[in-house]
């Protein structure tokens, strides 16, 4: 018997595990997949180029083996053993859906792009004021706090840039952003009246402070190899930081291998009791039980996970009274990229790297409707110089010539963009269990439908639009716009399917994100989310799990809950 | 025979995809097992010196690694069945180009080896394998070469760590 079980040992699972365990709450950790030490299972982390058999490249029949993961822009041979195979955990979809996903202790913080942005009231005001999903029962002031903490203990590098869209926090310095991105900067403030590019803030030490030190991390090396698992801890990831900050107090029992099977629900006292677990090794079943249960085994596991906890009173799924479960998910549009030449700036350079680049926050439909389509995009914006040869060029002594003859010298600046478009969550864009295919552990197997809308097209063809704009009063040349076409998923963001709302009649969670009609179950990965907005999700949901964990232990202690 | 008559030659038979009886060592489709191109030290060394011919790295071949390996890890984890027959049978007519040009493997002059593939690559029509197996050992000798330790750290300055960021200063 546990105080509290947390489903899933991720991103927002490691914030609810250490909050609960802080209060002083015996807690189980659930991880379906392999246990991954912090250092210790980051086997490629300080391997060179030149030591990877295939130089980077994925071998052929992984490709073809795994052509979902293939088509992600972060799959490569130095990180591969991080990502799920397709082959291994297979999903049916109805339109193709390309689903990225994280299985072990520590989940996606391992592989994530550790970007990190608030939302704002004009995010969580817009399905009000857009007409669409139903209203978040939270606000900017509800979360502000939580934020704060997260930040404080996560740390995240950036500038206090004044924005009314994308609240200011508590931030370690930024690093200078690079002379290109610094006069991108200078011609977006002094030709439009509400666009900005700042620094892009991440969560990586720049300057750790000593909460970070406790938590044995330490400065970032700015290496930028971040994706194979940093030794220094400098980017936050669950395993380098809340995790083992759980462990620490004695109160956290981490399991992995644990596939979560349903969440068992007692009708007399109309609570959650625990959780059956299936060992994903042995298939051996187990239960466990516990007052208070965490969900956050990633959005669409957690939606299944929900609809598979079938009972007599939940016949469709644990507390899903209406049927909403699985409906209005969403993600986010990555689909348009840019990239041009700068001329300027020639006689400048930079050295080094750093771990982000430029940000533009929304800047279209803020403060009123003014296209044809509703919300709006961020998105990313970098600039590059680096060392290019010229072509190889013919056989024997001339090619070796023209390799080892001249060493590269500067190519030109090369600017680039991509898009970070809202979706709106529709019912259509659903998930659901398949009635017949089973997993080999004998679940259902999950079935995903999912696609772009009007909404979509419009927004893509109007980031094309403005950013050219931008980029032409820059005086960018050679401007090329991508529409990459991606499938759903490869954004890495899949939102929605048990939203938070005030009416239990239209949505599955209340403002501390517990099911309306089972208050010890909360859940607060993305599958509580009512709507996308434009920014990087995990920050929201890291600040949304401490809050309802910390609200969950002291429900507990009134004996409330 | 010479060499734009064996050129020929070997298109014709390539197109039927027919194997030469004229080398007397094993054909190089039969080192294809279960998927894989397992090439015997013989064949190893032939192709080490092609790769050697099409880009001498002299002096610094100890810094860059062996390009034999590499070119077959690529071949056998990077490419499909298709293509690794293709780089077989390409392989085959190669060894049977230079077998009719009398350019032996060990003792050709390499001038005249680069001079014989020059005009297999300008012949018309264009012998599918061969020319895609002249241009797989050449991109791959390449790629070993410039993503070696040595390429990256003489040629492109590449650190692990960087020792520092400055955001902007002169070139």
């Amino acid at each position: 018997m546990f105080d509290a079980i947390v489903i899933g040992a991720g991103m927002s699972g490691s914030w609810a595990a250490k909050e609960l365990c802080e209060r002083g709450l015996k807690t189980l950790m659930l991880e379906r997949g392999r246990d991954v030490k912090h250092i210790r299972d980051y086997p490629t982390t300080n391997l060179n180029p030149w030591e990877f058999e295939h130089r980077g490249q994925m071998p052929e029949y992984i490709i073809k083996d795994n052509p979902s993961i293939a088509r992600c822009y972060a799959y490569r041979e130095d990180n591969a053993h991080f990502f799920v195979k397709d082959k291994d955990h297979p999903y049916d979809q109805d339109k193709p859906f390309d689903w990225i996903r994280g299985y072990q202790v520590g989940g996606r913080s391992l592989m994530w792009a550790r970007q990190t942005q608030r939302w704002s009231d004009f995010d969580f005001e817009g399905p009000t004021r857009d007409g669409f999903a139903v209203d978040w029962p939270i606000r900017y002031k509800d979360l502000a706090p939580w934020y704060s903490k997260v930040e404080a203990f996560v740390g995240i590098a950036g500038n206090k840039d004044g924005l009314a869209i994308l609240p200011d926090g508590d931030f370690l310095p930024a690093w200078d952003l690079n002379c290109v991105i610094e006069h991108f900067q200078e011609v977006v403030r002094n030709k439009y009246d509400n666009r900005h590019v700042i620094f892009s803030r991440c969560a990586h030490l720049s300057e750790p402070q000593e909460i970070h030190l406790q938590q044995g991390r330490g400065q970032c090396l700015k290496r930028v190899e971040c994706e194979r698992g940093c030794p220094f801890g400098a980017y936050f990831s669950a395993n380098s930081s809340t995790i083992p900050w759980a462990l620490k107090t004695g109160n956290l029992t981490l399991r992995p291998h644990a596939v979560v099977e349903s969440i068992r629900f007692d009708e007399e006292t109309g609570k959650a009791t625990g959780v059956r677990v299936i060992d994903a090794q042995t298939k051996e079943v187990t239960e466990y039980m516990a007052d208070v249960i965490f969900v956050n085994a990633g959005s669409i596991n957690s939606v299944s996970l929900l609809l598979n906890s079938t009972s007599s009173r939940f016949p469709n799924g644990l507390g899903n009274d209406h049927g909403l479960l699985g409906k209005y998910v969403a993600f986010h549009n990555y689909r348009g990229k840019m990239s041009a030449i700068h001329e300027g700036h020639q006689t400048r350079t930079y050295k080094g790297r750093i771990p982000t680049e430029g940000y533009i926050p929304r800047f279209r439909n803020v403060r009123q409707q003014e296209t044809g389509f509703l919300r709006g995009y961020a998105a990313g914006f970098g600039a590059r110089r680096v060392k290019e040869a010229d072509e190889p060029v013919g056989f024997g002594a001339t090619l070796t010539e023209s390799i080892l003859g001249k060493k590269p010298s500067l190519g030109p600046w090369r600017v680039h963009s991509h898009m970070m478009g809202a979706t709106i969550p529709k019912e259509t864009n659903c998930i659901r269990l398949d009635e017949s295919k089973k997993d080999v552990w004998g679940m259902p197997l999950i079935h995903i439908s999912m696609d772009y809308d009007e909404n979509d097209e419009k927004m893509l063809q109007d980031y094309f639009e403005q950013m050219t704009d931008m980029f032409e009063k820059a005086g960018f040349v050679n401007i090329q716009t991508r529409d990459t076409k991606q499938a759903p998923g490869l954004d890495i963001h899949e939102m929605g399917g048990a939203r938070m709302g005030h009416d239990p009649k239209t949505s599955m969670l209340n403002k501390w994100n517990q099911l309306h009609h089972c208050k010890n179950v909360f859940v607060t990965d993305g599958a509580c989310m009512t709507s996308t907005s434009t920014q990087n999700p995990s920050l929201t949901y890291m600040a949304l799990a401490a809050r309802a964990a910390h609200y969950a232990a002291d429900e507990l202690k009134k004996g409330t809950l | 025979m010479n060499r734009r008559k064996a050129i020929k030659s070997i298109i014709i038979a390539s197109t039927a995809t027919v194997f030469f009886s004229g080398c007397s060592d094993t054909n190089v489709i039969e080192f294809i097992r279960f998927g894989k191109l397992n090439l015997n030290q013989k064949h190893k060394d032939y192709l080490a010196i092609i790769s050697e011919t099409f880009l001498p790295v002299n002096g610094v071949s100890e810094k860059i690694g062996n390009p034999v390996d590499f070119i077959l890890t690529m071949i056998n984890d990077c490419r499909s069945v298709e293509q690794k027959m293709e780089f077989a049978v390409g392989f085959e007519q190669y060894k049977y180009l230079m077998k009719e040009s009398k350019l032996r493997i060990q003792k050709a002059d390499p001038e005249a080896v680069i001079k014989a593939v020059g005009e297999i690559l300008e012949a018309e029509p264009p012998g599918r394998e061969l020319i895609s197996f002249i241009e797989t050992v050449k991109d791959l000798s390449i790629h070993n070469l410039k993503s070696s330790e040595y390429y990256l750290s003489e040629y492109l300055d590449y650190q692990l760590i960087p020792t520092e960021y400055i955001s902007c200063l002169d070139v």
